[in-house]
């Protein structure tokens, strides 16, 4: 039913989508700062369309070496003088969050401390998109 | 006979009359549409029409499909791989649209059309496309590996193309859209061909659910006599003894749809969608058909440039 050059076209799409799923899937940031590790994972939240909310669930991990009262903080890029704290670990060497990410706009994490409000790691979601948002309105079918 | 004439006749006659009274009643607002591009938007102030915009993508599916031909279904597996081309771009209210839901090779089912108006709720363009699928009987009996008696020495079906004005209504998550469409198949090699109006309409709904889109959607089309007859009809010159002569009436096609789209990266989406389609019952009693309903599944991947 179909041309061999179609056929040629159509293993090169399975090709490249194979050898495309693990870069888009690995995912993951680390943070390492004054002795620190801060690891978010996935980094990335992709939606389909740009401007719509991205929804993904987020784990977030620190550890250092030393003891430490720490607070997570959320911020949006775009809005960076709100800060919003998601949670705070009294003398803690490690600490784990996995919370749901709800945003249309890239997302920073600090690590802040305590006492003296000092940033002591901080790492970025990412939000992206497949389509752009056109003036277009689709009215598609499938069949 | 005379009857059906006449009412070809006049319903080919109400179709241009319609078509040209809509186009001249349009044609002032198309014109301050284009004018008033740079005002900002009111409530009643038409929005501004596409400028260039373009995205080409590719896409491939795995596709369980029937059709409604006596005895044909997929055989081989490549019957169910479907590798589509699809390109949509647009500059100053001209546009051409491919389907990015279904899966097609290269630009078969793009429309090429014009925005006459893009208002914020509504928009009437006129648009190009091919409304029905062509067959040909000798290509289908060699990729069945089986005779099938009703299908073997019939002429080609051409593909059905038509111009169409539609309208679209946007509603805040959901599209209804009708096209009103003179359409003609193309003449074969003994210059048979059909022509005839198509009336074929969409409401889709939308309902995202964190990162996917799910859609759902139902369709209604009808299709004039002289097409219908064209596709499933048997005229004197291809009657056998497993293919009585046959003249088909027009009719309508009802349509149920469920596709869902989820993001993979900024590049591939997952896709994968069923639509239920409902013929007419009398379609049955054309020796070239079997079925008045067919299932159809769809799943995915699309890669977006």
């Amino acid at each position: 039913m179909y041309s061999s050059v179609s056929k040629g076209i159509a293993l090169l799409v399975v090709i490249s989508f194979i050898g495309f799923i693990p870069n888009s899937t690995a995912q993951e940031k680390t943070a390492i700062t004054d002795k620190i590790e801060f690891k978010v994972q996935p980094q990335q939240c992709v939606t389909l369309r740009q401007g719509r909310d991205c929804f993904a669930t987020i784990t977030m991990q620190w550890q250092k070496s030393t003891e430490q009262s720490l607070c997570l903080y959320q911020i949006n890029k775009k809005q960076t003088d709100n800060k919003q704290q998601l949670r705070c670990w009294k003398k803690s060497q490690q600490g784990q969050m996995i919370l749901e990410f709800e945003s249309s706009d890239n997302l920073i994490y600090q690590l802040r401390t305590q006492q003296g409000d000092q940033l002591v790691a901080e790492t970025e979601v990412v939000v992206s998109w497949l389509h752009k948002n056109t003036t277009r309105r689709r009215r598609w079918r499938l069949f | 006979m005379l009857f059906q004439k006449f009412k070809r006749f006049t319903l080919k006659h109400l179709l241009s009359s319609f078509l040209i009274i809509l186009y001249f009643s349009v044609a002032t607002t198309s014109y301050a549409a284009q004018e008033s591009n740079n005002m900002p938007n009111s409530a009643n102030s038409p929005i501004v029409k596409d400028t260039f915009e373009w995205q080409f993508m590719v896409d491939l599916s795995l596709v369980d499909t029937q059709i409604l031909l006596t005895d044909v279904e997929q055989t081989e597996l490549w019957d169910y791989f479907q590798l589509g081309l699809l390109l949509d771009m647009s500059y100053k209210g001209f546009f051409i649209q491919t389907n990015s839901r279904r899966s097609s090779t290269a630009l078969g089912s793009a429309e090429f059309g014009y925005q006459i108006t893009v208002q914020n709720d509504w928009q009437l363009d006129v648009i190009l496309k091919a409304y029905i699928q062509g067959y040909a009987p000798e290509a289908i009996i060699k990729d069945q590996e089986k005779d099938i008696p009703q299908l073997a020495g019939l002429s080609d079906r051409n593909p059905t193309g038509g111009i169409a004005l539609r309208y679209s209504h946007f509603f805040d998550d959901a599209i209804f859209y009708i096209d009103v469409a003179a359409a003609r198949a193309v003449a074969d090699e003994q210059g048979d061909d059909a022509s005839g109006m198509i009336v074929d309409s969409f409401y889709s709904y939308l309902l995202p659910y964190r990162n996917w889109d799910i859609y759902l959607g139902a369709g209604l089309t009808y299709y004039e006599q002289a097409l219908v007859d064209y596709y499933i009809g048997i005229n004197a010159d291809e009657v056998s003894s497993a293919r009585p002569l046959y003249k088909a009436d027009g009719g309508f096609r009802g349509q149920l749809e469920v596709y869902a789209q989820y993001p993979l990266s900024q590049s591939w989406s997952f896709n994968a969608g069923i639509t239920q389609s409902f013929y007419f019952n009398d379609i049955k009693k054309s020796p070239l058909v079997d079925k008045n309903k067919l299932t159809q599944l769809m799943v995915g991947v699309l890669y977006v440039f």
